[in-house]
């Protein structure tokens, strides 16, 4: 039995363990914490492989077989997400040890960090619905804390709001699980499956609760529109690594959850039954039109970024709605490009309001000339967000406007085109105010130290080489997508 | 009487609907953050009662084999709440102490008027 | 690796490492930054004319990097039209970097120019080059958001807002030609660009993917409606950057244009759906209003980009009359305004240089004080106006020709009144600065361009001259073969 998936999951909590004891030793808690981070990728990257390679792994945790036992299973969909989390975790962990402090207590931040990490692992990997529960509890809890621990009265105004709304998330989520237990008796999401595929007949009423629990619950996690009211605020007020995790990594990890659940335990017939594709269609137009409309009228540099997440995870859904092969593709990919993308972008966004001590957009003109590597790592984001070729988020809106075709919806090519202009407008005018213009810069300030900028240079690499190769990902994408298209 | 009868059948999970609601409308329309997070317990725990309630038997014992019983109580729903409970438990110390945190901050316990503190300050 | 060891390979990916080592080596001197700049462009003009003869007997050169970018991959081919395109962007792009080695001096933020200069150049090249549409998209929009950065130099409001303009125009085109790439995508499985077209099928999304093609092209292209960033672009850039966008980046819009309505779309598919009539009205306006706004506008540049317009109407009326002649006349425009329109924003930019004049009413006796410029503006005028044996008079020669086939008399009074329009604009200009009076009290000051910038014009003026009156004409011939490749398949 290979071990990996669950030494993932295993060694990220042990370093969430050990972190928080060595606070009186910080250089030993940093080691600590990144050996914990980079061992599990390690541990993601050589999962990542064997799937690609041995198709589907399961794990049976102390040997217990399903239905008793707890049941880990990485199939494509799960290796590919596990990845996308390590891949990005890294240069966000580099980011959170050398980057200046924005936090008073830097081991319990690591501590949460690892404990968030572990929660999302799990949350992509896990086999049964119950397991499932419990990391998106500990992955909420944990996301609530890193926003929080900032100890700014904004961060926790915005971290109680989320606490609120993402408690009534998890409530409707722990409901449908009762709900689906209650129908088939298993909490194994193959056997589930399996007796759903006779009973959902049986009892409608049960199913279309759960199913409508599940919607809405996911729904607030992952800020799919109308219930991502939490997110520009607790995206803006969190520490900088914090604002790149939950953007980039944790609205995602959810979302994964979220179509694990509605296509593979579910099951597509049944998804494709009901009106849920039209549903997810509509959501995600208004998220990508609204999204888009409210950070343009954004003067806050992070709040802006937050809600063009709202807009971009508009693009994801889309994928899943439009559901034809390439669409699904596109989708996934967008997983990871939107995760690179937005992680650069509230990195560099980070560095520019630590460095000018400024975070409205209209104080930012002129800077480009002063921090001029930060703002290049911007314009490399912008253009992604954007979709100018050549960079990653092209490569997904290549994908989804082709899947869009595909099933002949000619309007929703047409809407990622209308969404690309929005997103230009909101993007290109930093960028050119900070690199052109007469205004002289009224802010000081000036590119970081080189130990902060690598992790932005590697995102920027990231993005340019995921938009010029993204053959290499594509074979697993091919077959997560294929996994959720029977 | 058929109605009274599937009531009275289904009586824990109309229990756990009801409290359910209670929870899910005092949390939302509450402005006072302590009856949120008390909102957000009553919602918990009709959770709980309910997922219980699931595995439960009428005269049913807990799932240790001895003769002459043949009704047992589904043991997994129960265990399962026990993780629920402490998930719960946290969630709310968690929330507790962000409202002290926030109490500290504002001096009031009342999200409307932070709220309102927060705008006027802004504008 | 032998792959991108072959010169054509070199032609596409030097300047765009090129553009990255004078990024890096600047800092060092200025000497070798410019050096690198002048020689990115020149290199890759003697990189793509070791093929001229090959070329020119028929061979087609193709690169293929499928690896890159799936599930489209890049692609790269040199047939007749690319040939002559290359050339085109890379000789004109050679002179003009000479040309800024000396007008920038006076500049700010050269630092920023000459990496963004190079990689403008690596996007049309490649523009030039590409086998399919996807490759084309790729080099247009890197060299379209380059050119931004050349726009918007001076910095002053007015550049500021004339690039922000620009830049909006840019994605709105760049979205509706991505529009079109995969709706063809779907349609045929294919975007290469295959001799003889491959789409026969009309229909909805055949509709909307033209639609998509003329807005994307024809805002590059500067065609009525879709010109509006033009006027305030070229003017506001640095002269060398408004001759290359006037003179080079302009022609990729057209060259996309003639790509896809022979070589995506056949041509009865677009003879069927009427798209011709849609292309011959669009250039007719163009060629009119552009030509009438010159007439009205003082500022030199002003007046040069308007005039860009009107040609630019006649390459299109070309296209639109889907007629072998007319195709010749369009292809041999791309060449012939390329250089003309570079001399003359090369002479402006002189002029301005040397004398900080913009407005033509001033320029009364700089014929006298700076002789050789303004004679090289007078031919390349007169190219312009169409007088024989000038590359203008070529050009509207074939056009028209090609419009008599198709009986197309009215387009032939449309070359005429636009020709006259022309005289009306351009014939003052050079009649007071001959004969003129300098502005009472003004002191005369008899300096010449610098030789740097003095050689490049008269380079562009012996191509002017010299290129329709030597045997084996090379762009004539170029520019026959590919329209009879073109037409080949109907």
């Amino acid at each position: 039995m290979v071990h990996a998936p669950v030494l993932i999951v295993v060694t990220l909590l042990l370093a969430a363990f050990i972190v928080p004891l060595l606070y009186r030793k910080l250089p030993v808690a940093q080691v600590v914490f990144l050996l914990g981070i980079v061992i599990s990728s390690i541990f993601s990257i050589r999962m990542a492989f064997l799937v690609l390679r041995e198709g589907t792994l399961t794990y049976y945790l102390g040997g217990w077989l399903p239905p008793y036992g707890i049941e880990v299973v990485a199939d494509a969909f799960g290796a590919y997400a596990s990845l996308v989390l390590a891949l990005i975790s890294l240069p966000i962990s580099y980011f959170v040890v050398f980057a200046p402090k924005e936090v008073n207590t830097p081991a319990r931040y690591m501590a949460l960090i690892l404990l968030l990490m572990a929660a999302m692992q799990g949350m992509v990997l896990a086999g049964d619905l119950f397991n499932l529960f419990v990391f998106i509890e500990i992955c909420s809890l944990s996301a609530i804390a890193i926003i929080a621990v900032k100890g700014t009265r904004d961060s926790i105004e915005a971290s109680f709001r989320y606490l609120v709304l993402s408690a009534l998330g998890s409530g409707g989520i722990l409901f449908a699980i009762a709900l689906i237990f209650m129908i088939t008796g298993h909490l194994n999401m193959g056997y589930v499956r399996e007796s759903l595929a006779v009973t959902a007949s049986l009892y409608p009423l049960n199913i279309l609760t759960a199913l409508a629990f599940i919607f809405v619950g996911f729904s607030v996690k992952a800020a799919i529109f109308p219930l991502h009211v939490w997110l520009p605020e607790a995206h803006s007020n969190a520490p900088t690594a914090s604002s790149a995790l939950l953007s980039g990594l944790v609205v995602k990890a959810y979302l994964v959850a979220f179509i694990r659940i509605m296509y593979m335990v579910i099951g597509t017939e049944l998804f494709v039954a009901l009106p849920l594709r039209p549903i997810l269609l509509i959501l995600a137009a208004c998220a990508m039109l609204v999204g888009s409309t409210f950070a343009i009228v954004q003067n806050n540099i992070k709040r802006m970024l937050a809600y063009s997440t709202v807009a971009q995870m508009g693009y994801i859904v889309l994928g899943l709605g439009l559901f034809s092969q390439r669409a699904l593709e596109g989708s996934i990919l967008h997983i990871l490009n939107h995760a690179i993308t937005k992680s650069l972008l509230f990195l560099a966004a980070g560095v520019i309001i630590k460095q000018t001590g400024t975070n409205r957009l209209s104080d930012l003109k002129g800077m480009g000339r002063k921090m001029p590597f930060t703002f290049a790592a911007f314009t490399v984001g912008s253009l992604s967000m954007v979709g100018i070729p050549g960079f990653a988020g092209f490569v997904s809106k290549l994908y989804l406007a082709l899947g869009a075709l595909d099933i002949g919806q000619i309007i929703f090519a047409a809407l990622i085109l209308v969404s690309s202009l929005l997103n230009a407008t909101y993007y290109f005018p930093i960028v050119v105010n900070a690199f052109f213009g007469q205004t002289e810069a009224t802010h000081q300030g000036s590119d970081p130290r080189k130990s902060v900028m690598a992790p932005l240079a590697v995102f920027a690499l990231a993005v340019v080489f995921m938009g010029l190769f993204p053959s290499v990902v594509m074979p697993l994408v091919r077959q997560a997508a294929g996994l959720l298209q029977p | 009487m058929a109605i009274i009868e599937k009531l009275s059948t289904n009586l824990y999970y109309l229990v756990a609907i009801i409290l359910f609601i209670i929870g899910f409308h005092t949390m939302l329309t509450h402005n006072n953050l302590i009856k949120k997070i008390m909102g957000m317990n009553i919602m918990d725990t009709s959770l709980f009662l309910f997922f219980v309630s699931i595995g439960y038997r009428r005269g049913g014992i807990a799932p240790i084999i001895k003769e002459g019983i043949v009704e047992y109580v589904n043991p997994v729903p129960s265990a399962l709440i026990l993780t629920g409970i402490v998930i719960s438990l946290s969630f709310t110390a968690f929330a507790l102490g962000l409202v002290i945190l926030l109490y500290k901050h504002y001096g009031t316990l009342d999200a409307d008027k932070i709220i309102a503190m927060r705008s006027r300050e802004i504008g | 690796m032998d792959r991108f060891l072959n010169p054509m390979a070199l032609a596409v990916f030097l300047p765009l490492l090129l553009a990255v080592a004078i990024y890096i080596l600047e800092q060092r001197s200025w000497r070798i930054r410019n050096g690198l700049a002048v020689a990115s462009a020149g290199i890759s003009f003697i990189l793509l004319a070791t093929y001229l003869g090959d070329v020119r007997s028929g061979a087609v050169i193709v690169l293929e990097l499928p690896n890159v970018l799936p599930p489209l991959g890049l692609s790269f081919r040199l047939d007749y039209l690319s040939m002559l395109g290359g050339l085109v962007v890379t000789g004109v792009w050679f002179l003009v970097s000479v040309y800024a080695t000396e007008y920038m001096i006076k500049e700010h933020a050269k630092k920023r120019f000459y990496p963004f200069l190079v990689l403008t150049l690596a996007g049309a090249v490649g523009v030039m080059l590409s086998a399919d549409l996807f490759t084309f998209f790729l080099f247009f929009e890197l060299m379209s958001l380059s050119a931004y950065v050349l726009v918007v130099h001076e910095e002053s409001p007015e550049a500021m807002r004339a690039g922000y303009k620009y830049l909006i125009m840019t994605i709105i085109g760049g979205l509706a030609l991505f529009f079109s790439i995969i709706a063809v995508y779907e349609m045929s499985g294919s975007v290469a660009f295959v001799p003889g077209g491959y789409l026969t099928q009309g229909g909805l999304l055949a509709n909307l993917a033209f639609i998509g093609f003329l807005v994307g092209f024809g805002i590059k292209a500067g065609i009525v409606p879709f010109h509006v960033w033009l006027p305030e672009a070229h003017p506001v850039a640095p002269s060398p950057a408004s001759a290359l966008l006037s003179g080079v980046m302009l022609k990729t819009g057209v060259i996309g244009l003639i790509r896809v309505t022979h070589q995506v779309f056949t041509i009865d598919l677009v003879r069927n759906s009427n798209w011709n009539t849609v292309m011959l009205v669009f250039a007719s306006v163009t060629i009119v209003l552009g030509s009438a706004v010159a007439i009205t506008e003082d500022d030199i540049k002003r007046r040069l980009a308007y005039s860009s317009i009107g040609q630019m109407g006649y390459i299109l009326l070309g296209i639109g009359l889907l007629q072998e002649r007319a195709m010749v006349g369009a292809i041999f425009h791309i060449f012939a305004h390329a250089v003309m329109k570079s001399a003359l924003f090369l002479t402006a930019g002189a002029v301005i240089y040397r004398k900080g004049k913009r407005s033509v009413k001033d320029w009364g006796g700089i014929g006298r004080e700076m002789f050789p410029t303004m004679v090289v503006f007078t031919i390349a005028a007169l190219s312009m106006i169409g007088i024989p044996p000038l590359i203008g008079f070529v050009s509207k020669w074939e056009l028209s020709l090609g419009a008599l086939d198709n009986r197309g008399y009215a387009f032939v009074g449309l070359l005429l009144l636009s020709s006259l329009m022309n005289f009306v604009y351009y014939f003052p200009i050079i009649q007071n600065a001959f004969f003129g009076n300098r502005k009472h009290g003004e002191k005369a000051l008899n300096i010449e361009a610098a030789p740097a910038m003095l050689v490049p014009m008269i380079v562009l003026a012996c191509f002017i001259v010299f290129t329709a009156l030597v045997p084996g004409n090379f762009a004539l011939d170029l520019a026959r073969k590919a329209a009879a490749q073109l037409f080949l398949y109907k």
